[in-house]
């Protein structure tokens, strides 16, 4: 009840590196004799029979039509018909995803070897798309564009903005209001550099908002369903966009922390953004955005606010006084103008208070 | 066995029994012609002696296959005048409740059908169940000179010549088929057609009753006394038209046929004789037909029974991964329902050892039991419509079409013959053949051994047909078709024999659930999570629709479920809607579009009133299947070509 001898493919010409299965000549369990022709098998200059080393029962590795290595087993012979019929234990049929290796598409793949990313984390996902990489929650299913309208075909849009559109989708943006307020900047470097992070306005920005979220919660939550949720901490976003697709990355609670070290954290994500190295921990957990603008020459913008927050600060570019405009765009369901004004006032005191 | 002994002699009331199918016959006419007889019959007025020495010295273990002029055959086979009356007019104690009418009756082993020369083989299969019973049973068919025009009856002859089969076929050759003299239209000595064959020719005349009467007797001794099948040639007259305003024979010729009609001159020439009888048989057609016509007809819910209980999903993990190629899988599970089942019989062209078929499936098979794999000719229609009569009979009969090209030969067997057995026959008759063949093409071998033809069988009322594939266990199909008691068709896809099912180490695949629907002909889904469309197949277009749906991932990130069709007709439309997740659907079929699988499934889609965002179907090119293999990639369906299909109708560059 054994294996008596396998059978290899043969190396017959040394520019082959596969060899066509031409015709199986015996079934699996078929009883062969010593030199009874086992495979046809087409070599790229010639067909060649493959033997039976010795008499047996056959279990073929391979079958008609095949693609085999060289060198590889086409053919197995037993002693026995039983053990040449022997069937392994079926296979359990597994649940999708269930301890398997996550297979990616072609754009996924490459993301994820540009960007360095750990599949690790997306093994739930079993399939990964390249949407898939790029918001910090878990992407809906990738629309897929639906017959064209009257309009034409229209422009495909990548998936990345695809994803992009989803996020903002899932913002609480039906209902937000905004207040905006005036704040007077520190010196001259300050309002030649807001935008690069060469000064420290912005970082300093950053740490007063984390303090001041806590005074505020209803800024530091969301919406949903008719009831108010409030984040137990602040992890504050800081969106970047820089010609590689809108990213918001997640800074954490920098209440407390210096100028310097808040400078620091943001470089490191920029850092880490333009090389694409990102991480899926990078992105999530944001409870509060600020995008920053001041660098592009803009004197009023409305930001989104995204999923699962309840408010934005949009930072503009400082004009010929020496003043930039903060806008607080916020989900009138959480709050309402009064308590955002307070919340802005607040901001701009600090600020203004801290660079004096 | 013992032969029965041979009665020479007619019995004393053979004219009297002649009398009563002629008159009853004549009421019929006149019935019809009082409105009150719907439809056509065909009167064997003049050929009542042929009947008699036939069918009225038989065993009640023989079979009659009678064709469309068998009202005597049937009285001399049964004495039923009342349900052959109320048949006639189509009324519930009909003996086929009124849905067979004059040419489709069946009681105890009596069978006729409107197809002439296609009874038979039916009939063979009758009679080689009665061979392989070893009793003493026969078959007779009968067919009239007309029939001769047919093949199918000389494929049948050469299959029981051969096979030793305890067949007679009865030939009553009246001169005229339908309107047509013979002599127009057959060429030769018919009678000597048969002598080539080794069948034994017996012959007689409806002018000579009582010869006629030994001479039948000569014949079904010579079969029943297992000597080898026969042929009885019976030169008769038919005093009536072929139906009713048909005849076209000259008016002189009509009287002189009256003329030298022995019962016509029996009747002038001794009035006395028959004076009684006359008024005995005109009470006694007048009481039969006043009950059948105090019958009300069969209902629609008792004709059609009670409506199938539709598939109720329940979903179950499927197997991923089989031992084995599919040929070698198929070639085990036959050889171990063989094993189990002592009445299943594999019929086939080429299935013998050392060959075992084109494809193998029937390797080895033959040694095994060579009696229940014979040999058989290249005789497609007899091969199915032997298998008919097997069914008929009990038997479990699967015969393999060695390509599914030739299955249009085989057609009219399925189509005309075993499909309506069953209900034609008012539900008192089964015919469970079990037809197998493979389809498909990409192996080079043109236009007349490549194509799927399934698109020729979706519309047949009464089959069941089923497609086998790779993650289907011949075992459990076979097992189940051999416990239903319809006739099925199982199409397998040829180059799915040297394929495995290996599913579960794929990568692409291990993020599917792989999940399938209750016994038999289940229906397989496979799906991942969230897809976008769905690819619905059958068979073995699984393959490249599998290799399709991981470059549409992989290359344009849309991602397919996959829903695996077994049972193609009647569709399991309630599993089939379960399994759809996507509302973007297209079927995917090897055969062109036209008249197919994709436009069944697609018609069923928009009538479900689902909200189906796009129904497509991805078929073959309408064009026979070329054998240069550049083309035939072109005008087959395949995994790049699916894959565009796919991009294409979702407008996303491929």
């Amino acid at each position: 009840m054994s294996l008596r001898d396998v059978i290899l493919i043969p190396k017959e010409f040394p520019q082959d590196e596969t060899v066509r299965v031409a015709a199986a000549c015996v079934a699996d369990g078929d009883a062969v004799a010593a030199g009874q022709t086992v495979l046809e098998l087409e070599f790229s200059k010639a067909a060649l029979e493959l033997p039976s080393p010795s008499a047996g029962f056959v279990r073929l590795l391979c079958a008609e039509g095949d693609d085999v290595p060289v060198g590889a087993a086409a053919a197995e012979i037993h002693d026995s018909r039983e053990s040449a019929l022997a069937r392994p234990a079926p296979a359990a049929a597994a649940r999708p995803g269930s301890g398997a290796q996550p297979f990616l598409s072609a754009k996924a793949e490459e993301l994820v070897l540009r960007r360095g990313l750990d599949t690790g984390p997306l093994a739930h996902l079993g399939l990964v798309r390249s949407a898939d990489l790029v918001p910090a929650e878990p992407a809906p299913a990738a629309p897929i564009p639906a017959a064209p309208s009257t309009a034409g075909d229209g422009e495909p849009l990548p998936r990345a903005k695809l994803a992009e559109i989803a996020a903002l989708a899932a913002g609480q943006n039906a209902l937000a209001s905004g207040v905006e307020a005036l704040v007077r900047l520190p010196g001259p470097a300050d309002q030649a550099a807001l935008g690069g992070l060469r000064s420290l306005f912005t970082p300093r920005l950053l740490t007063l908002l984390c303090g001041l979220l806590k005074r505020f919660p209803a800024l530091n939550g969301f919406y949903a369903d008719g009831a108010a949720h409030f984040h137990p901490a602040v992890n504050l976003g800081y969106a970047l966009d820089m010609d590689l697709g809108l990213r918001v990355a997640a800074l954490g609670d920098l209440d407390g922390a210096s100028p310097e070290a808040a400078r620091d954290a943001v470089m490191d994500k920029i850092r880490r953004y333009m090389r694409g190295r990102l991480a899926p921990a990078d992105l999530q957990g944001v409870t509060f955005t600020v995008s920053d603008l001041s660098g592009e020459g803009v004197d009023s913008f409305i930001p989104l606010i995204g999923a699962d927050q309840s408010a934005i600060l949009g930072v503009c570019s400082p004009d010929e006084s020496g003043r930039a405009r903060l806008v607080l765009r916020f989900d009138h369901r959480m709050l309402e103008g009064r308590a955002a004004a307070r919340f802005l006032n607040a901001l701009k005191t600090a600020l203004e208070a801290q660079s004096t | 066995m013992t032969a029965s002994p041979v009665r020479t002699k007619p019995p004393a009331d053979l004219w009297l029994r002649a009398l009563f199918i002629r008159r009853l016959e004549e009421r019929l006419f006149a019935l019809y012609a009082e409105g009150r007889l719907h439809g056509t019959m065909h009167a064997c007025i003049g050929q009542e002696f042929s009947a008699l020495a036939v069918c009225g010295q038989l065993e009640p273990g023989d079979a009659v296959f009678a064709s469309h002029r068998c009202h005597g055959h049937y009285l001399a086979r049964t004495g039923d005048a009342a349900g052959l009356i109320a048949e006639l007019l189509g009324r519930r104690g009909g003996v086929c409740g009124g849905v067979g009418g004059s040419q489709h009756l069946c009681r105890d082993g009596f069978f006729s059908n409107g197809i002439q020369g296609g009874i038979a083989p039916v009939c063979a299969g009758l009679a080689w169940a009665r061979k392989l019973s070893g009793g003493p049973g026969i078959g007779v068919a009968l067919l009239g000179d007309g029939t001769l025009g047919q093949g199918v009856v000389y494929e049948t002859a050469n299959i029981a010549a051969r096979q030793a089969l305890p067949l007679l076929l009865v030939v009553e050759d009246n001169g005229w088929a339908q309107s047509t003299a013979r002599e127009l239209t057959l060429a030769g000595d018919i009678a000597t057609r048969f002598d080539s064959f080794g069948l034994t020719r017996f012959s007689g005349a409806t002018a000579d009753p009582e010869a006629l009467w030994a001479a039948a007797a000569e014949a079904i001794a010579h079969v029943r006394g297992r000597r080898g099948p026969a042929v009885l040639f019976i030169a008769t007259d038919r005093l009536c038209p072929h139906s009713k305003s048909d005849d076209c024979r000259a008016p002189g010729l009509v009287a002189e046929i009256a003329a030298r009609d022995p019962l016509s001159r029996a009747l002038a020439e001794h009035p006395e004789r028959f004076a009684a009888a006359e008024a005995e048989i005109a009470a006694r057609l007048d009481a039969l037909v006043a009950a059948a016509l105090a019958q009300e007809p069969l209902s629609l819910a008792e004709y059609a029974g009670p409506a199938p209980e539709p598939p109720r999903p329940a979903w179950t993990p499927a197997r991923r991964d089989f031992e084995g190629t599919y040929a070698a899988r198929l070639n085990a599970a036959l050889g171990e329902l063989m094993a189990a089942r002592h009445e299943m019989l594999l019929l086939g062209e080429d299935l013998r050892s050392p060959y075992g078929g084109a494809f193998k499936i029937a390797a080895g098979l033959s040694d095994r039991w060579p009696e229940r794999v014979p040999a058989m000719p290249i005789s497609e229609a007899a091969i199915v419509g032997v298998a008919g009569g097997l069914a008929l009979a009990g038997l479990r009969p699967v015969a393999e079409i060695m390509f599914g090209d030739f299955i249009t030969l085989g057609l009219d067997q399925l189509l005309n013959h075993a499909a309506k057995f069953r209900r034609m026959y008012n539900h008192q008759a089964r015919c469970p053949l079990i037809l197998r063949t493979p389809m498909g093409g990409g192996r080079g071998y043109g236009p007349t051994h490549s194509q799927t033809l399934d698109k020729l069988l979706l519309g047949l009322d009464g089959v069941r047909v089923t497609a086998a594939n790779l993650l289907l266990d011949p075992l459990e199909l076979y097992g189940a078709l051999l416990e239903q008691d319809d006739p099925a068709v199982v199409i397998e896809h040829k180059n799915d024999y040297a394929r495995r099912a290996a599913f579960a180490a794929q990568p692409f695949l291990r993020h599917f659930a792989f999940e399938r629907s209750g016994r038999g002909w289940p229906t397989l889904r496979l799906t991942p999570r969230a897809p976008d469309v769905a690819l619905v197949t059958y068979g073995g277009c699984l393959t490249p629709v599998l290799e399709a749906a991981q470059e549409l991932f992989r290359e344009h990130e849309i991602l397919a479920e996959i829903v695996l069709v077994s049972c193609l007709r009647p569709l399991p439309w309630p599993e089939i809607l379960e399994a759809l997740g996507a509302r973007r659907v297209f079927t995917v079929e090897e055969g062109s579009a036209a008249g197919g699988f994709g436009s069944e499934i697609l018609a069923g889609l928009a009538e479900s009133g689902r909200d189906f965002r796009l129904l497509r179907r991805i078929a073959a090119l309408p064009l026979p299947i070329p054998a240069a293999p550049a083309l035939e990639r072109l005008v087959l369906p395949n995994a790049r070509s699916i894959t565009q299909a796919v991009c294409e109708a979702l407008h996303v560059p491929a």
